[in-house]
């Protein structure tokens, strides 16, 4: 009952994953990051479903998983925009300060 | 009572100890030592030896009155073995100790004046003191263990005294070549007292002496235990094939070539082999050997003692010479005889070096080409040395006739041919004692000029040990001559026999007699009217140098010992040391360690491209960490 939405996640968090790994947006990688939490989101609300319906607890869970990743996507994004101010563009790879 | 023994080496002990640490205490406050600080430090250790004196004086009066002064603890339990700290009287060690500490008394008097223009004087005075101390030790000791104690200490204070003028290199190899030349020696003694333990469980010479004497003493370590000792006794006495670090160890100071040629350093190995002489007796074998080494020995240094001409060398060569001859009389089984020679050569041998030390300490100079004429301006000396001289060639009264006698009369019971070759070794010692004497003493100063060449008398306390010595000297022969009583030969009483030795036959005195005379009076031809002028050779030296050729010179050379060795054993001791140094040190080691030194960063290198700094390249690493380890988990599972 719960593959389709699993097979759904596991797509979505890959990818994700294949986004954070491959691009050097920061936009780009904060939205890949979104997209692995969604599935993850997903996961929850799928599980909750099959093992305890009436609680809600994983519908819950991932409603506040979404409001986190609104905050989060907030601050993500006002560092993306200092980052751009100091180095004059969003590629992850400039940002090397700390590097020896 | 029984104090008395340890008190005869423990007060020269703390005395080095006591200058020791003022020495120590005064360089690290940085004073720089002073005369009258040096003087006193003299004065304290003659004090010392003094009270060494009279101590083992009183310590030989109460064992002729037939007190018992030995003293016996346990020092040290090792398994089963008991070492014991045990000191013993007995006629030999009475009379070694009496003269050891006679003799160093009076070379560290002498030493007062002779030293006094030297820098920290006060440590040579403790160095003396521990010489005293170590060699009152050896010959005060009961058992082998503490004997070797001081059989060591001897040969470490030897080597501090002989490269005492340590900033001269020549000195400093002196030492070094004394210390590990005996050191040779030292190894047979050493590996004699392990077979000894392992044989008997003891040390103690009564233990020792009695299993020598039992049936089961036989085989091969019969021979080879007296064999061992008696190489101890070979390289510490200066014996062939040892006897190179003596000639050397004329770089020490005077005084310290009169204590160890008298009495300390060279007396121990002759009193080791008369001490284990019960091990001796046991293998006639060995005593064979001590005989043949010793005589040879003794007409080996004499040539060499007659082409020298420093005059310290030729002292040198002539201890070794006698001390072949005392040798010589223990292996043809006449001990007494032989420790007669060692108390008689004692006094005439210090009393030759310091009449040498008195001339150059107030030339300046000490090789016979630059002296002559000093008894006009050092008559003390002059003299003295003259009756040191007349006891060496072994002319009557004086003290070495008589022992020189008792030797080649018992050389000529028991081994005839080299009574005979101990002839032709006397009839040399006078030739070169001769030489040395009419060179020095008599004659016109050679080198005119020279004010100070002209020399002056020493002063007192430099005068007043040769005049002693000189008495000695004279006198001393009469103790084993048998008209004082008691003979010191019987007092001795080394040996099971303790039989009367047979008496010399009157021709062969009259023929040793007849040998010194003949001695004297080719060196008087020879070299008594020599000519004045400072040159490179003199008087007979010339001709012989000119009719012998190369052979003078191979002489001259002490028969290239030296070279030999330098060549046969330093050489490729120095050869396999470059070539562990250079070749496996530095090619081996050095390369491993250096290659060692250039893979590590290179492998470093490798592994640092792996830790980019990218968080992205760290994601992956986890990501496809997490895909492996999820993978091998199902894998697992199924």
């Amino acid at each position: 009952m719960t593959t389709p939405a699993l097979v759904l996640s596991s797509v979505l968090f890959a990818i994700g994953v294949f986004g954070v790994l491959t691009r050097r947006n920061a936009i780009t990688l904060l939205v890949s990051v979104e997209i692995m939490m969604n599935a993850a989101n997903i996961n929850l609300v799928a599980f909750s479903r099959v093992h305890e319906p009436a609680a809600m607890t994983g519908q819950v869970f991932a409603l506040l998983g979404i409001g986190i990743a609104a905050c989060e996507a907030a601050v993500g994004l006002a560092l993306i925009l200092a980052v751009r101010r100091r180095f004059g563009g969003t590629d992850v790879q400039s940002i090397d300060l700390l590097k020896g | 009572m029984s104090v008395v023994l340890v008190a005869i080496f423990a007060v020269p002990l703390l005395v080095c100890a006591a200058l020791f640490v003022g020495a120590a205490v005064a360089s690290r406050r940085g004073e720089i030592p002073t005369r009258g600080w040096g003087r006193l430090a003299g004065w304290i250790s003659s004090a010392g030896a003094l009270t060494s004196l009279v101590l083992a004086v009183t310590a030989l009066l109460s064992y002729r009155a037939g007190v018992d002064v030995s003293v016996s603890a346990v020092w040290f339990h090792v398994g089963d073995l008991e070492v014991p700290f045990s000191l013993r009287l007995d006629g030999l060690q009475a009379v070694m100790a009496v003269v050891v500490a006679a003799v160093a008394f009076l070379v560290h008097l002498y030493s007062v004046g002779y030293m006094h223009g030297d820098r920290d004087v006060s440590v040579y005075f403790a160095e003396l003191s521990l010489f005293t101390a170590a060699m009152l030790l050896l010959v005060l000791s009961s058992n082998f263990f503490l004997l070797y104690v001081a059989w060591e200490l001897v040969g470490a204070s030897s080597y501090l005294l002989i490269s005492f003028y340590f900033e001269r290199p020549a000195a400093a190899a002196a030492g070094k070549k004394a210390f590990l030349t005996t050191r040779v020696g030292d190894l047979g003694l050493l590996i004699a007292l392990f077979a000894i333990v392992w044989q008997t469980g003891s040390l103690d010479y009564d233990a020792v002496f009695a299993w020598a004497a039992t049936p089961g003493f036989q085989g091969a370590w019969a021979v080879a235990i007296p064999l061992l000792v008696f190489a101890g006794a070979v390289g510490k006495s200066a014996q062939f094939p040892l006897h190179v670090w003596l000639p050397d160890a004329m770089e020490g100071p005077t005084p310290v070539s009169a204590l160890i040629h008298a009495a300390t350093m060279v007396a121990a190995g002759v009193y080791l082999v008369a001490r284990a002489y019960p091990l001796f007796e046991a293998a006639p074998v060995s005593l064979d050997v001590v005989a043949y080494i010793g005589a040879f020995t003794a007409l080996m240094s004499a040539t060499v003692a007659v082409t020298q001409s420093d005059i310290k060398k030729v002292l040198a060569y002539s201890t070794i010479s006698q001390l072949g001859f005392m040798m010589a009389a223990l292996g043809a089984g006449a001990p007494e005889a032989g420790v007669f020679h060692l108390f008689t050569h004692a006094w005439f041998k210090a009393l030759l070096f310091l009449g040498a030390g008195s001339v150059i300490h107030a030339t300046g100079r000490q090789t016979v080409q630059e002296l002559g004429g000093l008894v006009r301006t050092m008559p003390v000396t002059a003299w003295t040395f003259a009756v040191g001289g007349l006891a060496l060639a072994g002319i009557p009264p004086f003290a070495g006739f008589w022992s020189k006698e008792e030797v080649l009369g018992s050389l000529l019971a028991h081994q005839p041919v080299l009574a005979a070759a101990l002839l032709v070794a006397s009839f040399l010692t006078a030739v070169y004692i001769g030489r040395l004497f009419f060179l020095v003493f008599l004659g016109g100063p050679r080198l005119a000029g020279d004010v100070r060449a002209r020399g002056h008398e020493s002063p007192w306390v430099m005068a007043l040990p040769l005049l002693v010595l000189a008495t000695a000297s004279l006198v001393s022969g009469f103790f084993g001559a048998g008209f004082l009583g008691q003979r010191l030969q019987h007092f001795l009483s080394i040996g099971a026999a303790g039989a009367e030795p047979p008496g010399t036959p009157a021709w062969f005195t009259a023929l040793a007699i007849a040998v010194g005379v003949a001695g004297l009076g080719a060196a008087w031809l020879g070299y008594g009217r020599s000519s004045q002028r400072a040159g490179e050779a003199l008087g007979f030296d010339i001709q012989l140098r000119s009719t012998l050729g190369r052979a003078y010179g191979v002489v001259e050379r002490a028969y290239l010992v030296n070279e030999f060795y330098g060549r046969m054993v330093v050489g490729p001791l120095v050869a396999a040391g470059r070539f562990l140094w250079l070749g496996v040190d530095g090619r081996v080691i050095d390369r491993a360690v250096d290659g060692l030194a250039r893979v590590v960063p290179g492998l470093g290198g490798l592994v640092r491209r792996v830790q980019s700094g990218e968080v992205r390249d760290y994601l992956a690493a986890v990501a496809f960490g997490v895909i492996f380890l999820v993978a091998l988990a199902l894998g697992g599972l199924r």
